[in-house]
Formats: structure tokens, sequence, C-alpha cells
């Protein structure tokens, strides 16, 4: 039987499960994670690497290494958010004929879409090892305020990626699916998601199986990695006062 | 692919062959009030013939239930083999900190004092100790000073101009990194080597590149396929 995995694409992490035994399981990459870094590097000899071997080797390879791109796709060259953006990431963003983004990785271009989908195939072919099966049916969630451009885009990220995107779901939902919440009575609920990069929370009205995403707000620039990042830079300071020494 | 029969299309099937033969039965009960004279070969006839019809649509779903099965089963027996090759990973995993400290110690007691010497000797005995009951249950070093840095292996935690080394190369190691069997567990955490005057030998590589467009109209199929779906 062919199963249907989910996918959770972030902006910073990934993630895939499927159903089995009528309960979501994640599957581990071959690294033995259960998240996949959500970032596509161009390696010198042209290799295309995905997930963390990608992140490792970041720092020697920062032009050619695309990261966070979720905060690009389906959006504008010219919009505000995509100009903010551009200052403080690392590789190339040039501007396509249609006013869409385009990143420029050893001099070819990507549109954002292709490099999810460079993505959601790597994940794509781990669960393909894992099952033993092919997996051609997928459901990708989008952050809630996600509009139609965005979650096109999403879906033709999956199409290049050879996946049959049933659905493109809210990550609110998503969240509350996996709660049961649906199976109980009428109610309004907040979900909070602290991803790697964003923070996110959506009041939703669930009734019936129907969700509504009422409302919906963040940081689009908060995460864990900032923790890990104040942290880090915490126990430097700490270390530097105490030992003299500058790390 | 008899796996990737849907629990539908069973459904379907054996749906669909049930009522059949139920009807094949009553209809021959129906001619038998009729004309029950006429012919009971003709109508015993009908009844194997919808008791051939059953068995064929069991045989069919017992052959798709036996291939899921089999898929099953050989997806665990794999789980299972994984499971025990890396059963020991969390373990060997909160155990190479300490290994990392012994290693501290060795660099620390440096020096041609005896005291020194003699701890370095100690240490240095239980390190290798370690290291070969590590060996024992394949536990290896990523090999990396020296070696082109490869992400597969290595982490880069930062870069260092090197006119000796040239691009690329592990220069220096912080923490060693670590494989069970062939799953990294621990990546090496180092600093490559750059060369120096390095943006003339990007750009030449950037000219030798080509640049094929294919990519955009990949998208722009995408699009309108999806558009094309959508409208239906």
């Amino acid at each position: 039987m062919a199963k249907i995995v989910g996918i959770d694409l972030g902006t910073t992490n990934s993630c895939v499960a499927v159903m089995e035994a009528g309960e979501a399981k994640v599957i581990t990459n071959p690294d033995g994670g259960r998240t996949t870094p959500s970032i596509v590097a161009i390696s010198e000899s042209g290799e295309r690497l995905v997930g963390q071997i990608a992140k490792r080797q970041a720092i020697t390879n920062p032009e050619n290494t695309v990261f966070g791109v979720k905060r690009l796709i389906g959006r504008k060259f010219d919009s505000k958010e995509v100009q903010g953006d551009i200052k403080i990431l690392p590789y190339k963003i040039d501007k396509a004929g249609n006013g869409d983004v385009r990143v420029n990785l050893r001099g070819k271009q990507y549109s954002p879409a292709e490099i999810s989908s460079f993505i959601l195939a790597y994940i794509k072919k781990y669960a393909e090892d894992y099952l033993g099966e092919p997996v051609t049916d997928a459901v990708i969630t989008v952050p809630a305020y996600f509009n139609d451009s965005q979650r096109q885009a999403t879906k033709d990220a999956g199409k290049i990626a050879g996946l049959n995107v049933l659905r493109i779901i809210n990550e609110p939902t998503a969240a509350s699916l996996a709660y049961g919440l649906d199976k109980k009575k009428e109610e309004k609920i907040a979900v909070f998601d602290l991803g790697g990069g964003t923070f996110d929370i959506s009041v939703l009205e669930i009734g019936d199986g129907v969700f509504e995403v009422k409302s919906t707000n963040g940081d689009t620039h908060l995460g864990g990695e900032d923790f890990d990042l104040r942290l880090i830079d915490y126990l430097a300071d700490e270390f530097k006062k105490d030992q003299g020494l500058l790390i | 692919m008899t796996e990737n029969i849907t629990e539908e299309e069973h459904a379907e099937m054996t749906e669909n062959s049930v009522p059949a033969e139920k009807n094949a039965s009553k209809d021959a009960e129906e001619k038998k009030g009729e004309d029950s004279q006429s012919d009971p070969l003709i109508q015993k006839e009908k009844e194997l013939e919808a008791v051939r019809e059953e068995l064929s649509a069991e045989k069919d779903r017992f052959l798709r239930f036996y291939a899921e099965f089999d898929n099953y089963k050989k997806r665990s027996a794999r789980e299972m083999q994984d499971f025990r090759k890396f059963a020991n990973e969390s373990l060997i995993r909160e155990l190479l900190p300490v290994i990392d400290n012994l290693e501290r110690a060795l660099q620390s007691a440096e020096g041609n004092s005896d005291a020194q010497k003699s701890i370095r000797e100690g240490v240095g005995l239980i390190h290798a100790d370690i290291l070969r009951i590590f060996e024992k249950f394949s536990v290896k070093p990523v090999e990396a000073v020296g070696q082109p840095f490869n992400p597969a292996f290595h982490e880069a935690i930062g870069q260092e101009e090197s006119e000796e080394l040239g691009d690329n190369i592990v220069a220096k190691e912080f923490q060693r990194g670590y494989l069970l069997h062939d799953r990294l567990i621990r990546p090496s955490m180092v600093i490559v080597s750059k060369a120096k005057a390095k943006e003339d030998t990007d750009r030449e590589a950037n000219e030798n590149r080509e640049i094929p467009e294919e990519s955009d109209n990949e998208i722009a199929g995408a699009q309108d396929e999806n558009r094309q779906s959508d409208t239906q």
C-alpha cells in the first residue's frame, strides 16, 4: 500500500512523518536525525549538498549555501520582506524577469521553489529508503499567513521533487490535528509554534472537523537558533571574564 | 507492483465479488422455482462459476496481503538489524567527551618532568584502552588534519588562510569526530584552510561554468500544470 507522507517544510529545519498503525511516525534521516536542516549548497565541484552535510560546510562556502529560502518563496523581489532579508543573507539574490526572486549559486539561477524542491527530494529519498517503496503522495504544511502565491510555489516545489502534493495545510491546523483537537467539541485554541528561525502564534476556531484560522501573528526572525547564539555569546563572555581569553 | 495496492482496492475487489456471487446464487434459486425440472446441471454449473469467482478473488486478496506482509517482514528485519547495529550509539556518544578529556589531559601534561611523564604514560594507556574497546564495537575516529575538507565527516567552524596548505584542507581539529559502523555519530570540528588570493580562482571557476536555462522552464511548466488542475 503506497504511503502518503506528511512534510513540515520549515524555515530552518524540515521533518517527514508517515502514519503507522494509526500514529504519526517521524522518519529519521541517514544521520539518524529526526529533523533535517533546510539548507542546500553547491560545492566547488558542482555537487549538490542538502541537509546536515550542507550545514557543516556552510562557513567555508557561504555564498553558495542557501538557508531560510522559505523566507523568499512565492514573494516578489521588490517586496519589503525580500529587500529586508537580502541585507542579512550571505548568498546572492537576483530579480527574475517576472519580478520573482532567483537565488544565484555559482552563476546558475534557481527559483526558491527549486531550492525547496532539493530539500523535498532529499527527504523523499530517505523516506523511500525507510519504507522500502516509492513515495509519490505528500501533504506539505505552510504557515497560516502564507498567501496564494506562496502556497502555489510550495506546491510547485513538491512537483519538481516528484511529489504529488495532495494538500497544502496550515501548520497550526496540522499541530492541532496531531493533538486530536478535531475530535473534541467546538472550541477556540491558540497554537504557539517556536521554530528554529521563526515564532508564530495562531488562534483557531475548531468545530465539526473544520479549522478556521481567526488570526495569526509572530516574529519572523526569532527562533531557537537565536537562543543558541545568545547562549554561546553568554558563555564566551563569561569565559573571557574568567580566563581573560577570547574565544 | 503488487505491494502498492491500497486497502480500498482490496475492499472494492472483495465487495464486488461477494455480491456478484450472492446475486448469482439468488438468480439460481429463482430459476429453480421457475423451471426446476429443466436442468439441474446448468444450475450447478452456475453455482460452480460463482464459487470459482469467489475463489479467484480470495486468491488475489491473499496474494496481495502476502506481498504486503512480506514487505513488512523485510522492513522490520532491517529495522531490527539497524537497531542492533546502532543500539550502543547513545552510550558511545555520551562517552566521547570522556575521551576528549583524556586527550586534553595528555596535552596539558606536556613537559619533561618525571611527574608529567608518568601522567602521560598512565593516561595514554587508559586512552589507548578505551579506543581499543571502541574499535571492537566498530567505533572509529575520523581522520581530519591534513585531509581534504569533507562535510560528510567534518564540520567547519572556521577558516584560516594558509599558503602551504592551499584551499579546502583541514588545518586544525578542535574536536575529534567518530564513526559507528558507517554512520557518523559526531563530526570532527575543524578549521579549514583557504588559499590566499582566492577571489581570482573563484571568478575563473564561475566563468567556466555554463548557465543552463532549463530550470526556469521546468518551473513554468509545473506552474502551468498546476493552474490546469486548479481550474478543473
